[in-house]
C-alpha cells in the first residue's frame, strides 16, 4: 500500500465516525428522547 | 439529587437547545477549513513523507479525548460532592464522546503504526494505556445502561469516571516513563514549526466539534429525564386518583 493509501484511509475513518456520531445524535438519541417527552406529557394530559 | 434539579422543563419547545446543531455545523464546517488549510500548506515529512498528514487528525483528536475525560473528572467529583443531576448528565456526556474519541485515536495511530513500525498493533505502554482507558469508559457507559436506579448510577459511575481519569497521566507520560516504539508527545513546541499552525487549529476545530457532542448528548439526556419525571408525576397522580 502507498503512503497515499494510509492518508486516506485516516481522514476517511475520522470522517465516518464524526459523521457517523453526528447522525447517531441527532436522529436516534434525539428523536428517542424526544418521542418519550411526548410520551410522557401526552400521558400527564390524560 | 437537588430538588431545583427535579422536574426543570416544562415543555418540549423550552427543552431542547435550538443552538446546538447550528453549532454543530459549524463546527463541522470549521474542521472541514482547519483540515483542507493543514493538508494543502503542509511539505511532506523528510521522514515521514506523506503520512505526517496523518498527525492533524489523530493528535487533535486524542488531546480532545483527554479534555473530554477531563470533563468528565471535573463533573464526577462534582456528583459526589452535590449530587447535582447537571454534572451526572454532563459527565456521562462527555464519557460517550471521549470513548468515540479514544477509539479513534487508537485505530488512527495503528493506521499510522502500520506504515511507519510496519505494524497494525504492538503491545506499547502508549497503545496498551490508551486501549485500558477506552477499556474503562466501555466500562463507564456500560455500567450506566445496568443500573436503572438514578442516585446510584450516577455515584457509581462518577466513581467510575474518577478511577478512569486517573489513567490519562500515565497514557500522557507512558511515552517518557518507559521505553517505547511511540514517538514523544507531539505538540507544537515538538514538531516543525511549518508544522504546528496547521495542528493547532486542527485541535481547536476538533474542540468544537466535542463541544458540540456533549452539548447534544447532554440535551437529550436532559430530555429524556424530563419525560421520566413528567412520567412518575402522571404515575403518582394516577395513583392518588384511584385512592
Amino acid at each position: 500500500m502507498s503512503e497515499w493509501s494510509y492518508v486516506t484511509a485516516a481522514y476517511v475513518v475520522t470522517w465516518a465516525v464524526i459523521i457517523g456520531y453526528t447522525i447517531r445524535l441527532e436522529f436516534a438519541i434525539m428523536r428517542r428522547a424526544r418521542e418519550k417527552f411526548r410520551v410522557a406529557t401526552r400521558e400527564i394530559k390524560r | 439529587m437537588k430538588s431545583s434539579e427535579t422536574g426543570m422543563l416544562s415543555s418540549p419547545d423550552t427543552a431542547e437547545q435550538r443552538w446546538i446543531p447550528v453549532f454543530g455545523a459549524i463546527a463541522i464546517a470549521i474542521l472541514i477549513t482547519t483540515q483542507v488549510y493543514a493538508f494543502s500548506t503542509s511539505a511532506p515529512d523528510r521522514d515521514m513523507g506523506n503520512l505526517q498528514k496523518i498527525m492533524y487528525v489523530h493528535v487533535p483528536v486524542a488531546w480532545n479525548a483527554f479534555i473530554a475525560i477531563f470533563v468528565v473528572l471535573l463533573a464526577s467529583a462534582r456528583v459526589l460532592w452535590t449530587g447535582s443531576r447537571h454534572a451526572d448528565f454532563l459527565a456521562a456526556s462527555a464519557a460517550e464522546a471521549g470513548a468515540v474519541l479514544t477509539a479513534l485515536t487508537l485505530v488512527l495511530g495503528s493506521i499510522w503504526g502500520r506504515p511507519t513500525w510496519g505494524v497494525w498493533w504492538t503491545w506499547d505502554p502508549r497503545l496498551t494505556s490508551t486501549l485500558v482507558l477506552l477499556l474503562i469508559f466501555i466500562g463507564y457507559l456500560s455500567l450506566r445502561s445496568f443500573v436503572d436506579e438514578p442516585d446510584r448510577r450516577a455515584r457509581w459511575s462518577a466513581a467510575v469516571g474518577i478511577l478512569g481519569a486517573l489513567n490519562v497521566p500515565v497514557v500522557y507520560m507512558s511515552v517518557r516513563w518507559w521505553r517505547t516504539l511511540h514517538q514523544v508527545q507531539s505538540s507544537p513546541s515538538t514538531v516543525d514549526p511549518e508544522y504546528a499552525l496547521g495542528l493547532r487549529i486542527n485541535a481547536i476545530a476538533v474542540l468544537l466539534v466535542l463541544i458540540y457532542f456533549i452539548a447534544r448528548r447532554y440535551d437529550a439526556a436532559k430530555i429524556e429525564y424530563a419525560a421520566d419525571e413528567i412520567a412518575e408525576r402522571a404515575s403518582l397522580a394516577g395513583r392518588a386518583g384511584n385512592v
